[in-house]
């Protein structure tokens, strides 16, 4: 038998003389591992399915590879381009190849339309420039080119028009993010404030914010009455009531939405009941809708569930006995709800409140059914860009600032309220 | 005499009086849902509560029942509506 007394007491170790520390390392190294594969499926999916396409919308924001990839030669020529009056002959003459290459290639998201289509955001009415230029530039055999390119069309005579080119041959762009804060390259190419028609996107994250807040404060005012009935009330008729939650929560958005419209139109039964009444005439009939008064209404009512739920769970926790409590301590009800019930359930309003607000800030469908044009929100921008306009990157730069706007909201939230203190109940 | 019956004697004569300023029936049918069932639903409170506790817990269920009705009116909404046989959203 070995004598204990050899070992030093710091290290223990296991009979055949490796530390206690590490074999059990190496025995758990199994279990480890396994339980690692076992979240591997949800890693991939949260991967494939939200980081990457989250990393793609950064990308596709500042990504510039359009000119750069049309005109090869011209885009290494021209760096070396001082700014002042035309580029010399020989870049110029890069500039012709390269478009009469990209015209006979033809090769996807590699044509001169494509690239006709990236100068045109900056420099309005450029495209026709491009394609009538590309189609006559075919003809041209030698040089000098810059003159037949000025045979062409007089407005290739012109330092703006190859400044922007030479900005959209780098390869990545702060211009979409310009574009989403209502910015724009001048003539000199300094950064300005955009024409005043074209200012819309900064007004309209303004006006999503105070929507979205105008409807998680008016949510909160709804849900609080009727998460504090729920919860005082026998489980019997509470549950039975609890349906008339839910039934909302169960239903299709569309189906939803679609109903609002059928309420509160000019010939809907609001307005129907109002002039049955008299208070209003029936040429003064009330416009609630394709305003932001209905997606306001619209809205409130899709997202009360979501207020009123996590509210009910952390108001069903609070013990009746405390508000009696505090009365028999002498408070008036006001009092015993104002220092003792509200500080409760503040949890409860902490979880609704963020829920709606992020829920709202991003909400598509509604506004886009019952906004009109004035209840319009960001990311009904952001859907016009992608599904309309295709400019693409404008519509990930918009989206990236919402994500960014989301993330600043998440961590001021975090510093005033904590979110150690969020509860679901 | 409670004061629950106090409650439901005043609600009895503001229906009267809505059904004779109105003369019309479903109006007052409206008023009788809308303002009767947190009526329906009020409990005798504690013998210490005063008329005011009463009129706080009406109001209180009054706002509620407005609540409720708000969140499941679009839901039934479109039952009638489903019988439409008109292009647009009309009411046959």
């Amino acid at each position: 038998m070995q004598d204990s007394s050899t070992t030093t007491p710091e290290t223990l170790v296991t009979a055949d003389g490796v530390p206690l520390k590490q074999k059990l390392i190496q025995s758990t190294r199994r279990a480890r591992w396994r339980a690692l594969l076992l979240t591997l499926p949800l890693v991939i999916f949260v991967l494939v399915s939200f980081i990457f396409p989250i990393g793609q919308m950064l990308l596709r924001s500042v990504n510039n590879d359009t000119a750069s990839s049309v005109l090869p030669n011209f885009t290494i020529a021209i760096k070396d381009w001082d700014e002042q009056g035309l580029p010399p002959e020989q870049t110029i003459k890069l500039f012709v190849l390269d478009m009469q290459e990209a015209r006979e290639k033809r090769e996807i998201g590699k044509t001169v339309g494509n690239l006709a289509t990236r100068i045109n955001y900056e420099i309005p009415g450029s495209r026709s420039l491009f394609t009538s230029s590309s189609r006559k530039l075919a003809r041209v055999t030698e040089g000098p080119y810059t003159e037949a390119l000025l045979e062409i069309s007089e407005k290739w005579d012109n330092p703006v028009l190859w400044r922007s080119l030479k900005r959209a041959t780098s390869d990545f762009t702060p211009y979409f993010y310009m574009a989403a804060l209502d910015l724009k390259y001048d003539d000199e190419g300094n950064i300005t404030e955009a024409d005043e028609l074209y200012q819309i996107y900064v007004s309209n994250f303004f006006k999503t914010l105070r929507l979205s807040a105008t409807i998680t404060f008016i949510c909160l005012l709804l849900a609080f009455p009727v998460s504090y009935l729920l919860s005082t009330l026998p489980l019997k008729t509470s549950n039975l009531l609890m349906i008339l939650v839910l039934l909302p929560f169960w239903t299709s958005l569309l189906v939803r939405t679609t109903a609002w419209i059928a309420i509160l139109q000019t010939e809907g039964i609001i307005n129907d009941i109002l002039v049955f009444i008299g208070l209003v005439g029936d040429d003064g009939r009330v416009q609630m809708i394709y305003n932001q008064t209905g997606t306001i209404i619209a809205m409130v009512h899709i997202l009360l569930p979501f207020m009123i739920l996590p509210l009910f769970s952390v108001m069903k926790t609070i013990p009746p006995s405390y508000m009696r409590a505090a009365s028999s301590m002498g408070a008036k009800t006001f009092t015993a709800f104002r220092r003792v019930y509200f500080p409760l359930t503040l949890p409860g309003i902490a979880a609704g409140t963020l829920l709606v607000f992020i829920l709202a800030i991003g909400y598509y469908i509604t506004p886009a059914l019952v906004g009109g044009e004035d209840g319009l929100l960001i990311s009904n921008l952001i859907a016009y860009h992608i599904q309309k306009s295709l400019n693409w990157s404008l519509g990930a730069a918009l989206g990236s600032l919402l994500l960014v706007i989301v993330l600043v909201l998440y961590w001021l939230y975090n510093k005033i309220v904590g979110i150690e203190k969020l509860s679901f109940g | 005499m409670t004061k629950l019956q106090t409650g439901y004697i005043i609600f009895a004569v503001l229906t009267a009086l809505v059904f004779l300023s109105t003369s019309s029936v479903s109006v007052t049918l409206g008023f009788l849902f809308l303002f009767g069932t947190p009526l329906f639903f009020m409990k005798a409170l504690p013998a210490y509560a005063t008329h005011l506790n009463y009129f706080n817990k009406y109001i209180f269920l009054l706002i509620c029942t407005f609540i409720f009705v708000f969140l499941i009116t679009p839901i039934l909404i479109i039952m009638p509506l489903s019988f439409n046989a008109e292009p647009y959203f009309t009411f046959t």
